[in-house]
């Protein structure tokens, strides 16, 4: 065998020992379980919150549905009042309290930008929430998910302030697409790059136009383009004026599906690392924090060091973001969730039973198809592991008489 | 053989010592040595309770203050990458593959939003290290570079960036972690990163760069970021537009063979100007004795692209001492 100095074993090593520690090798085992006891989510670091989780875990409860958890949930009232995460009901809700009681919970108010539900359990005497103006706890400051629990389920800290939403980082799934690269220019945004066969092309945009309007309204900024866009779905034709060589015409484009590589990619990264939410878009204001979430344990507060309530945890959205709704954007829905003004469509309110078994069943299948994927990988990396070992055992030469 | 292992660990002790007093660095040293201690907290194993959880707090929002200001967005053609400002005149540290060429027009969109100028430099794509200078007029605001051989396992650390790419009112996005791991070519912390987010800085709790976003793995917990002493190891390279993907000489030889005998001489290699020829037997690399080539390959991976490199081989019955200058091997 030859090697070249240096060769492309050079290359290869290095590449090799990022995928070491990237894949899924026996040594990348090691390593994880070694370096979860440094992690900072790691058991003893979580210990430390015990007093902030015993301020709030009395204003914490859990919400089952058909005997699963669904979500958690935040006291907001001493007389049964218990908001949640609206879209993660599925089935009659079931209010499990921080003393042990469960209770059958009635939906009483929805408002579905903020994707928050109240509910209504038959208990008095309970422990509302305590709030906190989320700009209390500034960018870097900690906050726990807390629970019913003596320790907090998770902790991180805050990574971006309240702010408006609507227009996501990564086009929501199932929005429009157009196909092109974009640039600020003077008084819109310019065409840099006009993918192949995409509908930007067929509609007959080219490179260096500059973009002024969508549908009506002016476009500045390369996001309110993007976000016009997004904000439809394929198939609907949108007017597009613009200004190309000095002239400005109008062009009518037919919206096409994002390719699923183009989706792919942003979508694979964001979920290496954990389950996300089904709804984590379109949250008119929202706090951003680094906390590890499971979707499941959304709806409960997120508290400061002090137990106060910040927030309420509305989305896991994406490997490095959870997303709470800031308690000054929730107090003042509160009356009009308890009144009725806010009350469910009956769509969300009732399932058949009928239909709930199928979704049950449905949601089963899907479950069990994904664990005997993972076990079937399982199954052929430890072939594979085996087979290297094998060969390995091979290459050995015999030992001699050495202890 | 007690005796001679704990001769070399003096040694080895007085080298370190003797390092010190270099004079040049021990200003350096003496001003790091007096710069304020970090609060107990924070170099516990773990916090204790919410005194300690406040300590930290207190310092993770001071070092966010500082740190924010100098991340940026850099926008090269379709790429979207971050980056970090370490120069009042604006040299920006990022990742190999978001500068990737050298030479190329880019936007850098600063934490409040406003778009400057700049131009890519160079980049070492084996190890993912890459540089931007900001071409409109300075002053910017900048981070100081730290010293990435000293982290240490389950030190806390600060992550900024721009996941998923910028988002207009989206400051610098702020995520807390501790270092994991780490050797000379990676740091691995669970400070969580995703596309968009690389080239963005990695800092210690006093607010100093010890890293640059790289890659990441499926778990949370494998974040990876190219050391920041690599970058001050490699700095002119970089600064002068450099890309390379590895360290290259241009030889080859029998890897299994028991010494390190050249064979053949790539055309216009650095060996063949530095005049290796074939037959050569390399004994000795940068003044280290070399038995194999695997000790060979070892060495000339911790050197960069135009180091003069002193390299003695034997030739028949001469010993013969060349100069060969390293240079930039292509994609592999």
């Amino acid at each position: 065998m030859h090697f070249t100095i240096p060769s492309r074993a050079l290359g290869a090593a290095l590449l090799l020992s990022a995928a070491l520690v990237l894949g899924g090798s026996p040594a990348h085992g090691q390593a994880r379980k070694s370096s979860n006891e440094l992690s900072r989510n790691n058991a003893q670091v979580l210990a430390a919150f015990r007093d902030v989780a015993a301020a709030a875990r009395k204003s914490a409860a859990r919400v089952l549905c058909n005997g699963r958890p669904a979500a958690l949930g935040t006291v907001v009232g001493a007389d049964g009042w218990i908001l949640t995460k609206a879209s993660e009901l599925k089935g009659s809700p079931v209010v499990k309290l921080a003393d042990g009681r469960e209770l059958p919970a009635r939906l009483v108010g929805v408002e579905e930008a903020f994707d928050l539900a109240m509910l209504k359990v038959e208990a008095r005497g309970l422990t509302p929430v305590v709030w906190r103006d989320s700009k209390e706890a500034p960018v870097g400051s900690w906050v726990a998910t807390v629970a019913t629990d003596e320790q907090p389920l998770a902790a991180g800290v805050v990574s971006v302030a309240a702010r408006k939403g609507v227009i996501h980082p990564t086009p929501p799934p199932g929005s429009g697409y157009l196909g092109i690269v974009l640039e600020a220019a003077e008084g819109g945004v310019k065409i840099l790059d006009v993918a192949a066969g995409s509908p930007a092309e067929k509609a007959g945009l080219k490179v260096n136009d500059v973009v002024l309007a969508v549908g009506g309204k002016d476009v500045k900024e390369i996001d309110a383009l993007t976000g016009e866009i997004s904000l439809r779905k394929p198939g609907e034709t949108v007017t597009l004026r613009l200004r190309r060589a000095g002239e400005v015409k109008e062009i009518k484009a037919a919206l096409g599906k994002r390719p699923a590589d183009q989706q792919a990619r942003g979508d694979l990264q964001n979920s290496m690392g954990g389950r996300r939410s089904e709804r984590r878009y379109g949250f008119p204001v929202f706090l951003q924090h680094d906390t590890v979430l499971e979707p499941e344990q959304c709806g409960g507060p997120l508290v400061d060091l002090d137990g106060k309530a910040v927030g309420i945890n509305i989305a896991r959205s994406g490997r490095t973001d959870s997303y709470a709704i800031p308690s000054e954007e929730v107090r003042p829905l509160l009356a009009d969730l308890k009144s009725g003004k806010l009350a469910p469509k009956p769509t969300v309110a009732a399932k058949s039973p009928a239909q709930e078994k199928f979704e049950e069943a449905k949601a089963a299948v899907t479950r069990a198809e994904a664990e005997a994927a993972a076990a079937d990988k399982k199954l052929a990396e430890a072939r594979e592991a085996l087979k290297k070992a094998e060969a390995d055992l091979k290459k050995e030469p015999e030992k001699k008489g050495q202890d | 053989m007690v005796a001679r292992h704990a001769l070399r660990i003096i040694l080895l002790a007085l080298m370190t010592a003797s390092a010190f007093f270099v004079p040049g660095a021990r200003a350096d040293e003496a001003k790091s040595a007096k710069s304020p201690e970090l609060p107990a907290a924070l170099v516990k194993p773990a916090p204790d309770g919410v005194e300690d959880l406040r300590a930290i707090q207190k310092q993770v929002r001071s070092v966010v203050d500082k740190v924010i200001p100098c991340t940026v967005n850099i926008r090269a053609g379709r790429a979207q990458g971050s980056g970090v400002i370490v120069s009042a005149d604006g040299y920006v540290l990022t990742a190999g593959h978001v500068s990737a060429e050298a030479g190329r027009d880019v936007v850098l969109t600063l934490h409040d939003g406003k778009t400057v100028k700049g131009k890519t430099l160079g980049a070492n794509r084996a190890i993912d290290s890459g540089m931007v200078k900001i071409t409109d007029a300075g002053p910017w605001p900048f981070a100081a570079m730290g010293h990435s051989a000293d982290l240490k396992k389950g030190q806390w650390c600060v992550t900024t960036g721009h996941p998923n790419g910028y988002v207009k009112g989206r400051p610098p996005v702020v995520r807390l972690g501790r270092v994991l791991d780490g050797n000379d070519n990676l740091v691995r912390t669970d400070c969580t990163i995703v596309g968009g987010d690389s080239g963005g800085p990695l800092f210690d709790m006093r607010g100093r760069v010890v890293g640059i976003h790289s890659r990441i793995g499926g778990p949370l917990t494998a974040n990876i970021h190219v050391p920041v002493d690599t970058f001050r190891d490699t700095w002119d390279p970089l600064a002068k537009g450099e890309v390379w993907w590895r360290p290259w000489l241009g030889f080859e030889g029998d890897v299994e063979s028991t010494n390190c005998k050249v064979e053949k001489i790539g055309k216009d290699s650095p060996a063949e100007k530095g005049g290796l020829l074939p037959n050569d037997v390399i004994t000795r690399f940068d003044g280290k004795e070399v038995k194999t080539f695997g000790a060979l390959k070892t060495l000339l991976s911790k050197k960069k692209p135009t180091d003069q490199v002193e390299v003695e081989v034997q030739r028949g019955d001469e010993t013969v001492t060349l100069k060969l200058v390293i240079g930039s091997g292509k994609q592999s």
